[in-house]
């Protein structure tokens, strides 16, 4: 590891807890713990302040809870990246702080290396989730799709190439949704072909169909 | 004490000696005896009808009825047997449509000496299983659904 250290704020009302996991990370020779706050304003505050890399955060907090702390950090000056670290095994914890910005979502009860590893991967900004998560998300995603359409609608946009869709189905040329995406225009050629040979449309107007057809776009009821 | 039955498994690939790995492989696990082989998708489904497998480890690309429309037919028309996929096919769209299909496993072959058996124990007992790498593509596909979409 290079000479600087992942700054690390740990927000998490248990005051013993907090302890373990500050003597954890300081043995770590890549981590450095810049701050400890027991709740979720504290914690919207000092990741102002201290600008650390990774907040770690509870959910359960006194005065601002994990999910509303999430979203303010994200949304505000500071570039540290959330880590969720909680006893909280529920999918819809996991949607909602996932959907409010986190980088990644660990259970209190994973093993000590599980968090180092995670630390070190939000920081690198991948996504992090200790397996119990990821098989908590997987059967989700399983009870929702199993045998719902078999042998149809095997067409899986990505929400990108849904986005360059329905540029195209709103008429931009490739420059102008590459702008407006803030992404190259050869970018937006290659998720154009991307999406065409997905859908098996060779030209603008199956795709513009296609759109329609899954909702993409919506005609305006006027016209 | 009882000895609970074994699990019965029916293979269905077309490549007759891959079959025949997997077969004798499944059968030198003291809880799983295999109970019928399959060369296509079609007899595949004709045999989930006539063996009543609880099992059924499908390979996707094989001639007359691919593997996820056979998956489809089985789950479909409640014939009893889950499907497990075992495939070098990891591609998503191949993982979604399977998973459409009604498919409660996805097995790489690259990992079948190490992970099939476990995956059938799994399967069998009401559970899904999925090769690491594929459950960090569902992982994936379940964020991309859940996630807002930046600058929509």
């Amino acid at each position: 590891m290079g000479a600087t250290k992942i700054k690390v704020l740990i927000a998490d009302d248990h005051p013993l807890f907090r302890a373990g996991v500050m003597s954890l990370l300081n043995q770590q020779r890549d981590i450095q713990i810049v701050g400890e706050v027991d709740n979720g304003k504290a914690a919207v505050q000092k990741a102002r302040e201290l600008s650390p890399d990774v907040v770690l955060i509870d959910i359960t907090m006194p005065q601002l809870d994990g999910f509303e702390a999430t979203t303010q950090i994200v949304r505000g000056p500071s570039k540290a990246r959330v880590l969720v670290l909680t006893q909280h095994e529920h999918e819809e914890y996991i949607k909602r702080i996932m959907h409010a910005g986190a980088r990644g979502y660990i259970l209190k009860s994973a093993v000590a290396e599980e968090l180092i590893k995670g630390i070190r991967a939000v920081f690198n900004g991948e996504q992090f989730f200790t397996p119990e998560v990821s098989r908590i998300m997987v059967e989700s995603f399983v009870r929702q799709t199993s045998g719902k359409a078999p042998q149809q609608s095997a067409i899986v946009l990505t929400n990108r190439e849904r986005e360059v869709l329905q540029g195209i189905a709103e008429g931009k040329t490739n420059q102008q949704i590459g702008s407006q995406l803030h992404i190259s225009v050869r970018t937006v050629e290659f998720h154009r072909a991307n999406i065409s040979a997905k859908i098996g449309a060779h030209d603008t107007a199956s795709l513009v169909k296609f759109a329609i057809q899954k909702g993409i776009i919506k005609l305006n009821p006027e016209q | 004490m009882r000895i609970p039955a074994p699990i019965s498994v029916l293979v269905a690939d077309d490549d007759d000696s891959l079959r025949a790995t997997i077969a004798s492989a499944l059968n030198t696990e003291p809880d799983i005896v295999v109970v019928g082989e399959a060369s296509n998708g079609a007899e595949a489904v004709e045999k989930s009808r006539s063996l009543g497998p609880d099992i059924v480890i499908m390979d996707i690309s094989m001639s007359r009825l691919d593997g996820i429309a056979a998956t489809g037919q089985i789950v479909e028309s409640k014939l009893g047997p889950k499907v497990v996929i075992v495939t070098h096919l990891d591609d998503d769209q191949y993982i979604h449509r399977c998973m459409e299909a009604g498919a409660s496993g996805y097995v790489l072959k690259n990992v079948i000496a190490t992970e099939l058996a476990k995956s059938i124990r799994v399967v069998h007992k009401g559970g899904h299983f999925f090769s690491p790498r594929i459950a960090q593509r569902i992982v994936k596909f379940y964020l991309d659904q859940v996630l807002p979409v930046e600058s929509w």
